[in-house]
C-alpha cells in the first residue's frame, strides 16, 4: 500500500490523543451525597468487568477512528492482487491513458535500480489489470497514444528505455484527458507513472472534465544530486563547458576527449562555465566529447561536439563559428548530422531529414541553424534534443 | 373528583406545606377515614355505636339488613373498638434518613414522622396504645405505649425532639424494643433499611418469635431508586468515609437492578418470616400509604 499523500501519516500521532487525555484526565468531580452507597459499591462490583471491557472498546474504537481519519488523508493506494489501482477482479469497463514518463531523468539509479524499473512496475501492474472491457492507452516520453492489447502495451512497458526527449506531463495529461473523455465508457481514467520531475510539468494547465480521473503516481525516494553537461561549444580553438545539476553538489572531474584521446582534465562544480583550450590538430572535422564521472543519472554525464581543425591559420586552434563561407566551408559547415557535405539548400534539406529521421528513433538530435551573411558561418551547435 | 381534593391523597411536600406536623397527620386521618370509612386496626372486641349513611365503596358486611328491610334505605353500622391493641412505631432517625433528592421532594426522616404521626393518630383514635421509638446508632426517645389524652402529642413531640443522627445500628433498636413491648402487639417499622439486612432480621425474627404483628414500612426516595446525576460524581455515604466515584449513566441499569434485588429480597425474607413488608416511596401520597398499612 503506498499514499498519495505521505505527509500525512504525521497525523497518526494524533491517535494518541483518546489514550493521552485518558491518562491525564486529573477532573475532580463534584461531591454529593448518596445515602445508599451500599447499593451503588454492589452494583459498581458487579458491572465493574464490563464497564472496563466498554472503557477498552471505547478507546480503541476513538484511537481507530482518528486514525482511519490520518490514513484516509493521506489518500492510500491499495494494489489489488490482479492488478494496480482501479484493476483488480471486478471492475467497471475504463478508458485508460497509462502516461509512462521515460524520460532521460528515469534512467537515474536511485538506492541501486534504476527509477524507470519501477515506473515500469506499476505501469505493467496498471495494464495487467485491464480486462478485455476496457480501452488502454499507453504513451511513452515521446507523446504518442499507442492502443492495443494487454499483451502488447506489456510488451512495449518492458521494451521501454530512458528516451533522450523530455516529456511534457502537462501537455501529455492533456491530450489523455482529451482522449479518454471521446470514450463512452463508464469509467475513464488518466494515470501518470512519472518521477514527476519540476521540469516535466509545462506551461499552462491541463484542465480536467468531471467524470475523468487523473492519478499521479510516483515512486518514494529522495531525489539524489546530479550533474550534467548542459553546453560544449568550441569558440576559437577554446571549448566552453557549462555543467548544470541539482544545486549543491559539489565539483566533479570533467574529461575532453578528442577522437579518443584525452586532452584536458579539470574539476567543475554545476552551473560554473570553464574554458578549455583545446590543443591544435590537423584541418579536418573533429569529433570530441566532454564526459563527467558517472553519477546516478548518466544519461546528461556526456556530451559530443565537432570542431573542424582549420586547414591553414595564422593562429592555431580551428574556429569553428568564424569559418569562412567558401563552398567547401559551406559544406563542412552542415555536415555536423550527415557525413557527406552537399550544396546549401540541398545539404541543409539532407540533415534536416537526418534529424528528423535520428529523432524518430530516439537518439541524438542535431539542430541545423541558417547561415550567417558576409561570409561569416553561423554555429553548428550539438545538442540533446 | 372529590378524592384529588382530600389531602390524604395529595403529594406529600404539598402536603407538608400545610403546617406543623400535627396539622398534617389530622388532614391526612381525616381524609384517609373519610375515604374508607371503617377503621383499618381493629382490635379484639368492637361494640357498636352508631348507623350511617350508606356510600358506595362500603362493605356489605356492616349493611344494617333490618334497617334495609324495615324502611327500604341503607344504613351501615359503626363500630367503637375497644383498646386492647399496644402499637410501638419505630421510627429511623439515623443521618441517611435526613436527605433526599431533590428539594421539591420531603426528606426520608420528614416523610417518615408525618407517615408516623398519622398512623399512630388513627391508632389512638381506635383507643388502641401507641408509643414511639426513634433511633439511629442508639434509641434516641422512647414514649411507651399509652392510650390516654395526650399521647398523640407526645408522640409528636418525640419525634420532633429528635434530631437527625449519625449511623444506623436498627439492631438495637429493635432488641430494645422486646423489652418494652411485654404483651403481645403490633410493631411498625419505618426505615430506609440501609443497615445489615441480616442483623436487623434476626431482631424482626425476635419480635415475631415473641407474638408481635411486624409491619416494615420501607421508605426510599424516587432517587434513590433510579441513579441520575453528571456525567461524574463522588458519592459520599452520609454514614460512613466511604465514597465512590462513578458515571452515573454508566452504572444507572445495573443500579437500578441491585436496588430491585435488594427490595426483592427484603420483601422475600419478610415473608419467610411473617412480617409484612411494604416499599414506598416519598412521592406517595400519605394516604396511599396508609391504604398499603391498613
Amino acid at each position: 500500500m503506498t499514499f498519495l499523500h505521505p505527509w500525512a501519516l504525521v497525523g497518526l500521532t494524533a491517535a494518541a490523543i483518546p489514550a493521552l487525555l485518558h491518562l491525564l484526565e486529573r477532573r475532580v468531580p463534584p461531591d454529593a451525597e448518596f445515602p445508599p452507597i451500599r447499593y451503588l459499591t454492589e452494583a459498581e462490583r458487579q458491572s465493574a468487568r464490563r464497564l472496563k471491557l466498554r472503557h477498552l472498546l471505547l478507546l480503541i474504537l476513538r484511537t481507530a477512528l482518528i486514525a482511519l481519519l490520518v490514513i484516509a488523508a493521506a489518500r492510500p493506494l491499495v494494489q489489488s492482487r490482479g492488478g494496480g489501482a482501479g484493476a483488480g477482479g471486478a471492475h467497471e469497463p475504463t478508458a485508460l491513458v497509462l502516461i509512462l514518463d521515460n524520460s532521460p531523468s528515469a534512467g537515474a539509479v536511485v538506492d541501486g535500480r534504476p527509477v524507470l524499473a519501477r515506473l515500469k512496475r506499476v505501469a505493467r501492474a496498471s495494464i495487467a489489470g485491464a480486462t478485455a472491457a476496457d480501452r488502454v492507452w499507453l504513451m511513452l516520453a515521446d507523446g504518442v497514444a499507442r492502443a492495443g492489447s494487454r499483451e502488447a502495451l506489456l510488451a512495449t512497458v518492458d521494451s521501454a528505455e530512458p528516451a533522450w526527449r523530455r516529456l511534457d506531463l502537462t501537455a501529455a495529461v492533456a491530450r489523455a484527458v482529451r482522449l479518454v473523455n471521446a470514450e463512452p465508457l463508464p469509467w475513464r481514467e488518466v494515470q501518470v507513472v512519472s518521477d514527476l520531475q519540476r521540469t516535466a510539468f509545462g506551461e499552462g494547465r491541463a484542465s480536467v472534465p468531471r467524470g475523468v480521473g487523473v492519478l499521479a503516481l510516483a515512486p518514494l525516494g529522495q531525489a539524489s544530486l546530479n550533474r550534467g553537461v548542459a553546453a560544449a561549444r568550441v569558440t576559437d580553438g577554446v571549448l566552453g563547458v557549462t555543467l548544470s545539476g541539482t544545486s549543491g553538489a559539489g565539483p566533479a572531474p570533467l574529461t575532453v576527449r578528442l577522437r579518443g584521446r584525452t586532452v584536458g582534465r579539470m574539476l567543475a562544480a554545476p552551473g560554473a562555465s570553464v574554458p578549455i583550450p583545446l590543443p591544435s590538430v590537423a584541418p579536418g572535422w573533429w569529433v570530441g566529447d566532454v564526459a563527467l564521472d558517472p553519477d546516478e543519472l548518466r544519461s546528461d554525464d556526456r556530451r559530443a561536439f565537432v570542431w573542424r581543425g582549420k586547414r591553414s591559420c595564422c593562429r592555431p586552434g580551428i574556429r569553428l563559428s568564424s569559418v569562412k563561407r567558401t563552398g567547401r566551408s559551406r559544406r563542412a559547415a552542415h555536415a555536423g548530422g550527415s557525413a557527406r557535405p552537399g550544396r546549401r539548400g540541398r545539404s541543409r534539406r539532407r540533415v534536416s531529414r537526418a534529424s528528423a529521421a535520428s529523432r524518430s528513433r530516439g537518439g541524438i538530435g542535431w539542430r541545423t541553424l541558417e547561415m550567417g551573411r558576409g561570409g561569416a558561418a553561423s554555429a553548428a551547435s550539438s545538442s540533446l534534443a | 373528583m372529590a378524592d384529588v381534593r382530600r389531602i390524604d391523597l395529595l403529594d406529600p411536600a404539598e402536603v407538608a406545606r400545610l403546617g406543623g406536623i400535627e396539622i398534617v397527620a389530622q388532614g391526612v386521618v381525616e381524609g384517609f377515614l373519610a375515604g374508607i370509612h371503617r377503621s383499618p386496626f381493629r382490635g379484639f372486641s368492637v361494640e357498636f355505636t352508631e348507623h350511617r349513611a350508606y356510600q358506595p365503596g362500603d362493605e356489605p358486611r356492616y349493611l344494617d339488613w333490618r334497617i334495609l328491610a324495615r324502611s327500604d334505605r341503607l344504613f351501615v353500622k359503626q363500630f367503637e373498638e375497644e383498646t386492647n391493641l399496644r402499637a410501638m412505631i419505630l421510627v429511623d432517625a439515623s443521618r441517611s434518613m435526613a436527605w433526599h433528592g431533590a428539594p421539591t421532594r420531603l426528606t426520608k426522616r420528614a416523610y417518615a414522622d408525618r407517615l408516623a404521626a398519622a398512623l399512630a393518630l388513627i391508632l389512638l383514635r381506635q383507643r388502641d396504645a401507641t408509643g414511639l421509638i426513634t433511633f439511629d446508632e442508639a434509641v434516641r426517645q422512647v414514649i411507651p405505649a399509652r392510650v390516654k389524652t395526650g399521647q398523640w402529642l407526645r408522640l409528636v413531640r418525640g419525634l420532633l425532639d429528635t434530631p437527625d443522627g449519625r449511623g444506623t445500628a436498627a439492631q438495637t433498636a429493635l432488641l430494645h424494643l422486646t423489652g418494652l413491648l411485654a404483651r403481645r402487639g403490633l410493631v411498625v417499622l419505618v426505615s430506609d433499611l440501609l443497615f445489615d439486612r441480616a442483623l436487623a432480621l434476626t431482631a424482626l425474627r425476635y419480635l415475631r418469635h415473641r407474638g408481635h404483628n411486624v409491619i416494615v414500612v420501607h421508605l426510599m426516595d424516587p432517587a434513590e431508586a433510579e441513579l441520575s446525576g453528571p456525567p461524574e460524581v463522588r458519592f459520599r455515604d452520609p454514614e460512613s468515609p466511604a465514597s465512590v466515584v462513578v458515571r452515573p449513566r454508566e452504572l444507572a441499569r445495573a443500579y437500578a437492578e441491585t436496588v430491585a434485588r435488594e427490595v426483592a429480597a427484603w420483601r422475600a425474607a419478610c415473608r419467610r418470616h411473617g412480617i409484612a413488608y411494604h416499599h414506598v416511596l416519598t412521592d406517595l401520597p400519605f394516604g396511599m400509604a396508609l391504604r398499603l398499612l391498613a
